[in-house]
C-alpha cells in the first residue's frame, strides 16, 4: 500500500495536551500545525477546503455528545445488525469512489476526536446497562479503523482497552494493511476485519487502498498472531464478469486464512442516498459504478433491483459455504425477503439478528467465555 | 406621473424589455374593444417618438384593432431605466405569476441593467429569487438556452427544477428534444424523465445522448398515434436502461394477463420488484363470488402462474 500524503495538520487548542494529540505531533514533527482556538475558528477554516484537499488534512479536536452509539442503520423493512459504533475518527485518507462519507459528514477533512477517556466511559456505561448482552463495537463506521494507525497508534489502545472485557468484541475494519500497531497488542477480544472486493474493482474504485493481495497477506499475519478475523463484501458491485471475480475473491480469502477463525462475513450490495450520486459523478465522472440497474428502495436509498442483489449474494454465499457451512453470514441493510430467498431464513427484527450474532460467536468461539446468550436480553 | 395620448406610429417597442411569453391575444383584443385601454402604456421619450418598455401585448392588440392613438404614461428620462423596469415587473406580477422562462429573462436583464445593489436586491426579491447561489445560476443558464427550447418551456407550466434537466444537454440536443416533445405533446416533466434515461444510457454505453434518443424515436416512428408513440419511446429507453428489471416486469405482466381472475379479485405487485410476491384483494359480495374464487384457486394452471409470480 502506498503511503498517503498529509499536507495540513489542524489542531484545536483545547486538545493540545491530550495524549492522542501529543502522539500525532510526535509522529508529524515536520508538519507545522495550524492552531484553531474554538468551534467557530474550525468551521471557518474548514469552509475553504474541498473534499479532495480534506483527504490531505488532519484535524485533531473534541466533540460533544455521544461518540459511542448504535449504528444509524436504515429504515424498515431493511434489517440491520445493531452494531455499536465508536466514532473517534471521521473520514480516511483513502478515496473510494462509492464512499458514502463523501456526502454524509459535515466536515471535508479527516478528523480525530482526542477525548478518548470520554469514549471509554461511554463504553463502560453501555455495557453496564446491558451486562448480559453481547456487544460488537467497531471503529470503522465513519472512518477506516487502521488507515491512520501508524500515526495514531489507537488500534493497540482499543485492543488493550477491550482485552479481558466480558461479552464484547472490538472490530477494527480496514482497507489497509496497517496492522503492525494492532499486532503489538495481545489479541484478546479483537477482530481484525477487511472490506473486500474483487481486484478489478479495488483497482478502479478503491483508490489509495491496499490491494486484495496486501489485505489478505495482512489478514494471514493477524490470524497467525491469534486474532479473530472478519470480512465484509460491502459494497458489492455488478460489473462485467462479476460472478467469476467474486468467486475468485472468496477462493483467495480462504486460501489465505482459516474459515474457522473468521467470526463473521457481511454481504451488502451497493446502495447510497440519491444525493450522493451527484457527488460521486462530480468527483469521479469516469466511474461506471452508478450505471447499474438501480431503483429507489423502500428506505429511499438507491440500490440494485432485488433479483440482481439476490444473484450477487447467492453467488458469494454459495462460494463461502463451500469452505465452512457454519461461518456466520449476514446482510447489511437487506430486506427480510432477500434474507429468506438467499439464506433460507430471516431474523424477525434487528434485535433477533443481534441475538443471532451472539449465538454464533458463543457457539463457535467458546474461548471468549461469553455469557450464554438469551433472546430476552436482546429485546428492544 | 404624466399621461399623454400618443399616436401609435410614434411608439417604438424596445424588445430588449419584452420578457413576457408571447400569448394568444384574442381575449385581450376583445377586452380592449369592449372596455378600452384601462392602464396607460409605459413609454420613455426618445430622440424621435417614444420607446415602449412595457405593454407589448396591449400595443399589438391596439394595432390589431387599428387604433391610431393610445394613452401612455411618460416615464422620467432622468431616472435610470432599471427603476422603470422594477415598476413594470411589479405591475406584471400583480396580474399573474411569471413563468421560469420569464423569470430567467428578467434575471439576464437585471445582470445587464441593474448595477445598483439595492435595486437589484429589490428586483430579485420581487421575483422571489435568491440573491445568489445555484438556483439563481440555474435561471441564468436557462436564459441562454436556444429559442425553440424556451418557446417549448414557455408553453408549459414547468418549474425551474424540472427545466434544469435540459442543463444536461448540448444546445443541438436541447433543440432536437424540445421540438420532438412539442410535436408530440410531451410535457416537460415527462420529457425530463426521458432525458434522464437517455443520459444514463449514454453514460453506460458511451454514446451521445441524442443518438440514444434518436434510436428510440426511430424504433417507434411507425406508430402514428402521438401518445402511443411517446409511450413506445419511453418503453424502448426503459428496456435499454433497465434490461433485467424490464424482463422481469414483462414476465410478471405476461403471467398476470393469463391469470383469468374472477371479478371479486384484484391483484397488485410492486413494479420495482423490491417487495416480491403479489397482493390479492378479495371482495366477496355474493355466494357466487365465493364459488368463483374457490374454482379459481382450485385451477392448477392458475396457481402455477401465481406461484411463478411469487417466486420472481
Amino acid at each position: 500500500m502506498k503511503p498517503f500524503t498529509l499536507r495540513r495538520l489542524l489542531i484545536d487548542r483545547r486538545v493540545e495536551n491530550r495524549p492522542l494529540t501529543r502522539q500525532i505531533r510526535a509522529q508529524l514533527a515536520d508538519l507545522k500545525p495550524e492552531w484553531l482556538e474554538d468551534d467557530a475558528a474550525i468551521a471557518h477554516r474548514l469552509a475553504s477546503l474541498s473534499l479532495t484537499e480534506g483527504k490531505e488534512t488532519l484535524l485533531i479536536t473534541q466533540r460533544s455528545g455521544d461518540l459511542v452509539k448504535p449504528c444509524p442503520a436504515t429504515n424498515a423493512p431493511y434489517l440491520c445488525c445493531r452494531y455499536t459504533v465508536i466514532n473517534q475518527a471521521w473520514q480516511c485518507p483513502m478515496d473510494c469512489t462509492y464512499c458514502v462519507l463523501q456526502g454524509y459528514l459535515e466536515w471535508p477533512v479527516m478528523a480525530l476526536f482526542a477525548d478518548t477517556e470520554r469514549i471509554e466511559s461511554q463504553i463502560d456505561v453501555l455495557q453496564a446497562d446491558s451486562p448480559r448482552r453481547f456487544f460488537r463495537f467497531g471503529t470503522g463506521e465513519l472512518a477506516d479503523s487502521l488507515a491512520l494507525d501508524p500515526l495514531t497508534d489507537m488500534a493497540a489502545h482499543w485492543i488493550r482497552f477491550f482485552h479481558g472485557r466480558k461479552n464484547c468484541l472490538i472490530e477494527l475494519k480496514t482497507k489497509s494493511d496497517h496492522i503492525d500497531g494492532a499486532l503489538s497488542a495481545p489479541p484478546g477480544n479483537a477482530v481484525l476485519a477487511w472490506s473486500v472486493n474483487p481486484p478489478e474493482l479495488t483497482l478502479r474504485e478503491e483508490l489509495h487502498t491496499a490491494t486484495l493481495e496486501e489485505r489478505l497477506s495482512a489478514a494471514r499475519r493477524a490470524q497467525d498472531a491469534g486474532f479473530l478475523l472478519a470480512f465484509h463484501f460491502d459494497p458489492m458491485v455488478i460489473f462485467p464478469g462479476w460472478e467469476a471475480a467474486y468467486q475468485r475473491t472468496v477462493e483467495a480469502i480462504f486460501s489465505a486464512v482459516d474459515p474457522g477463525r473468521v467470526v463473521w462475513v457481511s454481504l451488502g450490495a451497493m446502495r447510497f442516498p440519491p444525493a450522493l450520486g451527484d457527488v460521486m459523478r462530480s468527483r469521479f465522472p469516469g466511474s461506471p459504478i452508478l450505471n447499474g440497474e438501480m431503483i429507489r428502495g423502500i428506505d429511499g436509498k438507491m440500490r440494485y433491483i432485488r433479483p440482481l442483489r439476490e444473484a450477487l449474494f447467492r453467488c458469494v454465499a454459495h462460494a463461502i459455504r463451500q469452505y465452512d457451512p457454519e461461518l456466520f453470514l449476514y446482510f447489511c441493510m437487506e430486506s427480510p425477503w432477500v434474507w429468506k430467498r438467499v439464506l433460507g431464513k430471516a431474523p424477525y427484527d434487528n434485535a433477533e439478528l443481534d441475538y443471532w450474532f451472539a449465538r454464533s460467536v458463543h457457539k463457535r468461539f467458546p474461548e471468549l467465555k461469553m455469557t450464554p446468550p438469551n433472546p430476552s436480553d436482546y429485546c428492544e | 406621473m404624466k399621461i399623454k395620448r400618443i399616436a401609435i406610429k410614434e411608439i417604438q417597442p424596445d424588445f430588449f424589455f419584452h420578457f413576457t411569453t408571447p400569448r394568444d391575444l384574442s381575449d385581450l383584443i376583445a377586452s380592449l374593444d369592449q372596455g378600452g385601454l384601462m392602464t396607460p402604456l409605459p413609454v420613455l421619450p426618445a430622440a424621435s417618438g417614444y420607446r415602449l418598455i412595457g405593454g407589448f401585448s396591449r400595443l399589438a392588440a391596439a394595432s390589431h384593432l387599428q387604433w391610431t392613438h393610445l394613452h401612455c404614461r411618460l416615464l422620467e428620462t432622468e431616472r435610470p431605466v432599471s427603476e422603470h423596469l422594477v415598476h413594470i415587473v411589479k405591475s406584471h406580477m400583480l396580474s399573474r405569476p411569471l413563468n421560469p422562462v420569464e423569470q430567467a429573462r428578467l434575471v439576464a436583464m437585471t445582470d445587464l441593467l441593474v448595477a445598483e445593489a439595492a435595486l437589484r436586491r429589490l428586483l430579485l426579491a420581487d421575483l422571489a429569487l435568491p440573491q445568489h447561489g445555484p438556483r439563481l445560476e440555474a435561471y441564468r443558464r436557462l436564459a441562454g438556452w436556444p429559442q425553440p427550447v424556451l418557446d417549448y418551456l414557455s408553453r408549459t407550466d414547468i418549474s425551474i427544477k424540472h427545466a434544469a434537466v435540459f442543463d444536461l444537454l448540448a444546445p443541438d440536443e436541447q433543440i432536437f428534444m424540445a421540438q420532438w416533445a412539442d410535436d408530440n405533446g410531451v410535457r416537460p416533466v415527462e420529457l425530463g424523465r426521458i432525458i434522464t434515461l437517455c443520459r444514463e444510457i449514454s453514460r453506460r454505453e458511451s454514446a451521445p445522448v441524442v443518438t440514444v434518443f434518436q434510436a428510440a424515436v426511430a424504433a417507434s416512428s411507425f406508430i402514428e398515434n402521438r401518445q402511443q408513440h411517446v409511450a413506445a419511446v419511453k418503453k424502448t429507453l426503459t428496456q435499454r436502461r433497465f434490461p433485467a428489471l424490464s424482463a422481469q416486469r414483462d414476465a410478471m405482466l405476461a403471467d398476470e394477463r393469463r391469470l383469468q381472475m374472477p371479478r371479486s379479485v384484484t391483484l397488485a405487485w410492486d413494479r420495482t420488484l423490491e417487495r416480491p410476491g403479489v397482493t390479492l384483494e378479495v371482495d366477496l359480495d355474493s355466494k357466487q363470488a365465493l364459488l368463483d374464487l374457490q374454482k379459481w384457486l382450485g385451477d392448477a394452471p392458475q396457481i402455477s402462474r401465481l406461484n411463478r409470480m411469487i417466486e420472481r
